[in-house]
């Protein structure tokens, strides 16, 4: 799934692993959301999304997702 | 627990349980080979190699429990393709050795493949980390 969140992280400043810090996950986690290979579970996206206040489709697209 | 020390632990965990398996798989056959034992000696020093292999196990389940959503999938693959190997290749192997004579192979290679595989399926997972 396609998201913004590489975009929204550099525009804080913050690394991948102060954002993986924020979440309590690794910097690979991190690095496997913004490269589209992982979709977050929900709870994750609703931290991401409260994170970055903004709202989850806001992140994310599933255009183009079956 | 942060997954960053849940996978250090879990690396720790993983080296030190796979170099006491494998000193107990090559001590205990060379004592068993070269002393003499009661049966229930024999029986419990070869018992001491899959003592190993659960200790590994429980250090994997317990990095499952502690680590984060990502690394879990990571896991959880990893192990999945573990297992399919395991099966197709024993089951496979098992009919040759049923149905035409193929030379027995002991089931102690299961868990050396099943590794081998597993870890080749967490390779597969792997994320190359783009520098920020």
């Amino acid at each position: 799934m396609k998201n913004r969140l590489k975009e929204l992280r550099t525009g804080q400043g913050w690394s991948q692993a102060a954002l993986g810090d924020k979440l309590d996950v690794s910097r690979q986690t991190i690095i496997a959301i913004e490269t589209g290979r992982y979709d977050p579970s929900l709870p994750l996206a609703f931290k991401l999304a409260r994170l970055f206040d903004c709202r989850i489709e806001d992140m994310f697209d599933d255009e183009g997702e079956n | 627990m942060s997954p960053s020390t849940a996978k250090k632990r879990y690396l720790t965990n993983t080296a030190i349980s796979m170099g006491v398996y494998l000193a107990a798989v090559f001590g205990a056959s060379y004592v068993i080979k070269n002393f003499e034992f009661a049966a229930v000696v024999k029986y419990i020093l070869a018992v001491l190699p899959a003592l190993c292999v659960w200790w590994f196990l429980w250090g994997a389940y317990r990095f499952y429990q502690e680590t984060d959503e990502f690394e879990r999938s990571r896991l959880i693959t990893g192990m999945l393709i573990g297992i399919l190997v395991i099966l197709v290749v024993t089951s496979g192997y098992g009919f040759l050795e049923l149905l035409a004579d193929a030379p027995h192979i002991s089931l102690f290679w299961v868990f050396p493949l099943f590794c081998a595989a597993g870890g080749l399926g967490r390779y597969f997972t792997k994320i190359d980390g783009e520098k920020c």
